[in-house]
């Protein structure tokens, strides 16, 4: 549906402008400025609703800003992985806020433990390449970006601790998610949630196709 | 007046979609779990 309504509004821009930028190009942009909005805005609001929208955002940034430069598998399809996007980073913000809730003797080695398996997780597996793209400098140095990521983020769980131990474990949290998902176990995790998810779409289809008169 | 309006702002979106999908490809990955197909015209 969102691809089909980038390309409607990407034909109609190249109707309406003497500007040569090809149509597939700019329903590309649509697109990813599409996904990025409704996505967004979904992780949010839920997240503002449940009343965790500061651990929410940093499991977010976390998240993506190490998604960027290591890579990873994707979801098949737009509404897969805007379900799974939703219900993965409020899960993780709903996580934070318990572990940070714990004593710091638990929580405390269990923050180092986190950050030590992204780095391992980084150093051994980062960049997770796609051969759909094209050579940029991120897929040559994502190794290096993914360290310098991981490490910044580390630095800044740290300042944080004292004032927030929410945010620190959220950031924590969301490293860990996107560094276990570029191990060989996370990508093929990622390809059995994208058949289950693929699965349930089908089942609900045939089952209101059932209930059509 | 009014089509002089519409031809600015349609060349404006269009060089600014442009410029999502340039930079948009150009990461690793993008940042959600799904990604739109990339068009050929990127691929250089």
């Amino acid at each position: 549906m969102i691809h089909r309504l980038s390309y409607a509004f990407a034909n109609w821009i190249g109707k309406h402008t003497t500007e040569s930028q090809p149509v597939p190009v700019m329903a590309y942009g649509i697109e990813i400025l599409l996904n990025t909005f409704i996505q967004l805005g979904a992780i949010l609001i839920l997240a503002y609703w449940l009343g965790h929208f500061g651990p929410a955002l940093a499991v977010l940034m976390a998240f993506s800003l190490l998604r960027i430069v290591s890579g990873g598998k994707h979801l098949s399809t737009f509404w897969r992985c805007t379900v799974a996007d939703v219900i993965l980073i409020n899960f993780l913000a709903w996580t934070a806020v318990q572990v940070a809730a714990t004593h710091w003797s638990i929580h405390g080695p269990l923050l180092f433990l986190l950050m030590a398996g992204t780095w391992f997780s980084v150093h051994r597996y980062a960049p997770v390449i796609n051969p759909k793209r094209p050579r940029s400098r991120l897929q040559v140095h994502g190794r290096r970006y993914s360290k310098a990521v991981v490490l910044a983020a580390t630095v800044l769980a740290a300042i944080f601790y004292p004032f927030s131990a929410t945010l620190s474990a959220a950031i924590g949290l969301g490293m860990a998610t996107q560094g276990a998902s570029i191990t060989p176990v996370g990508c093929k995790a990622v390809d059995h949630l994208d058949r289950w998810l693929s699965s349930i779409s089908s089942k609900i289809f045939i089952f209101n196709l059932r209930r059509d008169p | 007046m009014m089509k002089r309006l519409l031809l600015s702002c349609t060349q404006f979106l269009a060089t600014a979609f442009a410029f999502i999908a340039i930079v948009g490809v150009r990461p690793n990955s993008s940042l959600w779990l799904y990604e739109p197909e990339i068009p050929e015209e990127l691929m250089k």
